[in-house]
């Protein structure tokens, strides 16, 4: 006996073959006991499922929230943005928030990491920024203090210089104070020696005359 | 030309509104999208996830994952087949975060069955009988947790097929595999659910004397 494949069969028992396969098969099972049981144990699952009904899906929101859920969501998936955002709007996003949380949460976590990038990064550049601008002003400090530096320096050369004349000045009138002094001493020292000289001279003649003296009064030849 | 014809003609098609997603970021043909598919992703992600809260969960994850994505849709392929791929990926990925986190896992067969009462469906039972109400979530549980016990690629198949009738062509589109391919998983699944479901039905059985219901025996002649 020629029998039907199971493919055949599934078409057969979900009604997906056409009359004629149709008719041809049902009077092949009627007269196969060996299809029979194949079939039966088939028709027992089917029957077997059909037994597990569902209530009829929860309605997410009726008509005109759809819209709202639909535009929420191209908002959500296109921006990413906050979900406090949605918490102003209608309370029928309660069940679409709770839908797009993973969305959600992967979309503000991205847009955290972003900002966070984006911290890191102004952060980064506010503080070069800032470096540099210490360093400039440093720089410009440190110029200024070299002008008051040279300022100064110059100052105090300035002031050497002029202790310097001032020294030299004061080494020039005591050298002259000492030049006067040593000429005075001089004059005073010619004035004794000639006094001494005149004395001397004096003093010679006298001890001449007084030899003289003493000479004839001895006799001496 | 009826009138039925009439509006056909105007009618905004999926491809042309995803398109329209795609080109304008328009709002209100997402929303329109969303409002058509939401309710049959859900079922699709539940049943892949046996958890009606992360299946709900997942399938507006898919939904954020579509319009993010609304650049790559390519406007001559059918937006369904786009949108069951999205949402079967997303299913795989988590099955695989269930699987490494194995004690958050639902793939366990709870012993007394009390919380897995908590995952079905409250009203799909609810015009019956108290017993046969708790019998009902009973059996759909146990289906529950069996086709939890399919390997994926078996899963998606009956999912696709069973639960939410799709063509094998189109599940084969949705996959990207062939058409033969898509029915031997289709069958294989079924005879790997039928061991599975005779085995757990069996267990119940025994647990519970005296004796099935017309129900549970109805299901026991497989």
């Amino acid at each position: 006996m020629n029998h039907p494949d199971r493919e055949e069969w599934m078409g057969f028992l979900y009604e997906e073959v056409g009359t004629g396969d149709q008719l041809r098969m049902a009077a092949h099972l009627q007269s196969c006991p060996t299809c029979q049981r194949q079939v039966a144990a088939w028709r027992g699952s089917m029957a077997g499922l059909s037994q597990w009904k569902i209530a009829e899906p929860t309605r997410w929101r009726a008509r005109q929230p759809w819209l709202a859920w639909a535009a929420a969501a191209a908002v959500f998936l296109a921006a990413g943005i906050t979900i406090g955002a949605t918490s102003r709007t209608s309370p029928d996003l309660a069940t679409l928030r709770a839908a797009l949380e993973p969305s959600i949460k992967a979309s503000i976590e991205k847009d955290l990491q972003k900002q966070w990038q984006s911290n890191v990064e102004q952060t980064v550049a506010a503080t070069r920024e800032k470096l540099l601008a210490d360093l400039h002003d440093r720089i410009d400090k440190t110029a200024s203090q070299a002008e008051v530096t040279k300022l100064q320096m110059s100052q105090l050369m300035r002031a050497m210089a002029e202790n310097r004349v001032r020294d030299h000045e004061e080494i020039f009138a005591a050298f002259r104070e000492l030049e006067a002094q040593r000429l005075a001493e001089l004059e005073n020292l010619r004035t004794d020696l000639e006094t001494v000289a005149v004395s001397t001279e004096e003093g010679f003649k006298k001890a001449q005359k007084q030899l003289v003296q003493l000479a004839s009064y001895t006799g001496m030849p | 030309m009826g009138l039925i014809d009439l509006s056909s003609l105007f009618a905004v098609s999926d491809e042309q509104m995803m398109g329209r997603v795609r080109a304008h970021d328009d709002a209100e043909a997402f929303g329109k999208l969303v409002s058509k598919w939401q309710g049959t992703v859900q079922r699709l992600c539940v049943r892949m996830l046996g958890d009606v809260h992360r299946g709900e969960d997942l399938a507006q994850e898919a939904f954020v994952r579509l319009y993010a994505k609304r650049r790559q849709y390519e406007p001559s392929a059918r937006f369904s087949t786009y949108l069951w791929r999205v949402a079967l990926n997303l299913c795989y990925d988590e099955l695989r975060r269930m699987k490494r986190r194995p004690e958050t896992s639902l793939d366990v067969e709870t012993a007394d069955g009390e919380e897995g009462f908590s995952f079905l469906d409250a009203h799909a039972a609810d015009d019956l009988p108290p017993n046969d109400a708790m019998e009902s979530r009973e059996q759909a549980e146990i289906v529950r947790v069996a086709l939890q016990k399919l390997p994926e690629h078996y899963r998606s198949v009956v999912v696709l097929r069973h639960f939410e009738n799709l063509k094998f062509r189109e599940i084969a589109e949705v996959l990207d595999i062939p058409e033969g391919t898509v029915k031997s998983r289709m069958a294989e699944g079924l005879d790997l659910l039928h061991q599975i479901l005779t085995r757990a039905f069996r267990a119940e059985t025994i647990q519970k004397p005296p004796g099935p219901t017309p129900k549970r025996r109805e299901i026991l002649v497989l």
